[in-house]
């Protein structure tokens, strides 16, 4: 009972959040943060063009969870280890990559205390 | 002693990882062209050999990983070592610079990684001496060094870019770059000139004392500004800034997706790494002298057009670049703000999102690649030329390639979407105001 509470709360935080925040979105606040201290202005027209580029990413993202497959997919099953080989590496990077990112949504306020230390 | 006896260690180990484990013959496929048929004999038992060991793979990478190691290790071994010549040495190693350099050597090394087995040799030097005028452009402490040091960049970037040019496009395009390349470095050269005019000296330190002795008698301001806006501009070109920034969208479409992810990551972290240290050792003169303006002009135009270009863009390649116009406006305007912790924060965050997307979009490509191939017929998935032609006809050029990815697989359209998420930095005002 608790944790179906608990995983209501949750979801509800999600879609009350819609967007999550991740790294990028607190990379760009320390920037606009610091700006608007220098020049109010400035800071406001980075806001605008952030609002501006977020809407090809957003497309970008709609392509490809919402549309139809492209024809450039050749869907046939791989057999060949070669492809495996390769592409093992390149899955490790992205799933770490991934992870990294993704962690500031699920507790920021313990990744943004010690970013230096992981970043650094 | 000790220092030296570990760096002759950490040499041999290398060498020996070198020319005994990554110098042996891993190519599967490609076409033999020998003559001799008793050398083609011995290479397929070779090639027979490497297959049957199945860790020999794993002892590959395991090597390149070590190799970056040692390279980490001998970099924290010289920062020991640099004391003496901390005072008036050419070279200058602070803890911050050995953390950035750091930064990027791990991040090429991803890239390096990322690459096939199939990638030639040349262009695996050409990166490492990328990599080697980049540490000593951002450790150099003298004006004589850095320009060496620069020249050693630009020259193996102009190799790499000129590598495989084999459309009329791709020429004219590493052309345009080399040319556009060679002119701006003449502009830093005539800074340097001028700095040396009028202090005499290329020493960092000596330049700075004697740049302060002139501004406060007010002589020759208005030529320390003009060395100084010659040499950011050269800067601010390499790091492809509105409105210098013509020649990154039309260069990163006609090169290949692994030298476009080098050319568009390393480059890039190692220029903002170089302005970092040049504000840090100049800091006095350029606040003195409000030339920090210069990068709020350059950041807020990348920020404008970067962002409205990109909106217009649908070769992949191009909205990349696009979008790297755009934080690199972001990038200029924190060190305009003087806060260098989001500057290194926002630096790395671009860095890793970017990398990312290139290793998806390369993975994609890469299993599409693989599945085609085995509908291809035998002579030409044997034949060098043919293959490589085939496999540039497989990269992703369009947005609409990548439509419907998450029917593809869903892992990697996920990790699309969050990097997309990361790199747009937006989120609705609610939850924007909470986190507030």
């Amino acid at each position: 009972m608790v944790v179906l509470l608990w995983l209501s709360l949750y979801f509800k935080k999600l879609l009350y959040n819609m967007i999550p925040p991740l790294l990028g979105f607190y990379s760009k606040l320390f920037v606009i943060n610091a700006l608007s201290y220098q020049n109010i202005y400035i800071a406001i027209l980075a806001v605008i063009a952030s609002v501006i580029s977020c809407v090809k990413y957003l497309y970008l993202i709609q392509i490809t969870s919402f549309s139809l497959p492209s024809l450039y997919y050749n869907n046939k099953p791989s057999s060949n280890k070669d492809a495996d080989k390769n592409i093992n590496i390149s899955s490790n990077v992205i799933s770490i990559i991934t992870i990294l990112i993704s962690l500031s949504f699920i507790k920021p306020v313990y990744l943004l205390s010690n970013i230096t230390y992981l970043l650094l | 002693m000790k220092i030296l006896i570990a760096q002759l260690l950490g040499l041999i180990i290398y060498l020996f990882l070198k020319f005994v484990v990554i110098s042996y013959p891993t190519r599967e496929g490609g076409s033999i062209k020998n003559t001799n048929k008793n050398k083609e004999d011995k290479r397929i038992k070779k090639l027979e050999l490497i297959k049957s060991n199945k860790n020999f793979l794993t002892l590959k990478r395991v090597s390149k990983l070590l190799i970056l190691l040692l390279i980490i290790f001998n970099l924290q071994l010289i920062s020991y070592s640099f004391e003496i010549s901390k005072k008036d040495g050419l070279l200058k190693l602070t803890d911050s610079k050995l953390i950035l350099i750091n930064k990027i050597l791990i991040i090429s090394g991803v890239i390096i990684n990322n690459q096939d087995n199939q990638s030639k040799t040349e262009k695996l030097i050409i990166i490492k001496t990328n990599l080697l005028g980049i540490t000593i452009m951002i450790l150099s402490n003298d004006w004589i060094l850095t320009i060496v040091s620069w020249e050693l960049f630009n020259m193996s970037l102009y190799l790499l870019v000129s590598l495989r040019s084999e459309s009329e496009a791709s020429l004219a395009a590493s052309l345009k770059y080399f040319v556009l390349s060679a002119l701006s470095t003449t502009f830093l050269l005539m800074g340097v000139c001028k700095l040396y005019k009028l202090t005499g000296s290329t020493h960092y330190e000596i330049i700075e004392t004697n740049l302060l002795h002139l501004i406060n008698n007010d002589i020759n301001v208005f030529y320390i500004d003009m060395a100084f806006i010659l040499i950011f501009f050269t800067l601010l070109f390499k790091l492809s800034a509105a409105p210098l920034h013509q020649w990154a969208p039309d260069l990163y479409e006609s090169l290949e997706t692994k030298v476009t992810n080098w050319k568009i990551i390393v480059p890039k972290l190692s220029v903002l790494t170089f302005i970092l240290v040049l504000i840090d050792n100049f800091s006095l003169i350029l606040i003195n002298q409000k030339l920090l303006f210069l990068f709020l002009i350059f950041g807020s135009l990348s920020i404008i057009i970067g962002s409205i270009a990109l909106y217009n863009q649908w070769l992949k390649k191009r909205l990349l670049a696009y979008s790297g116009i755009s934080h690199i406006g972001y990038m200029l305007l924190a060190l305009y703000c003087k806060d260098i912790h989001s500057f290194i924060f926002y630096m790395l965050i671009y860095g890793l999102t970017t990398l990312n997307i290139f290793t998806i979009l390369k993975v994609i490509s890469e299993i599409n690649l693989y599945n085609s191939k085995l509908t291809l017929n035998h002579e030409v998935s044997n034949n060098t030329y043919s293959f490589h032609f085939f496999k540039k006809m497989n990269e992703i050029k369009y947005i609409q390639d990548i439509a419907g990815l998450i029917k593809l697989n869903p892992f990697l359209s996920i990790a699309f979407s969050i990097s997309l998420f990361s790199l747009a930095g937006n989120k609705n005002g609610m939850s924007a105001k909470n986190s507030m």
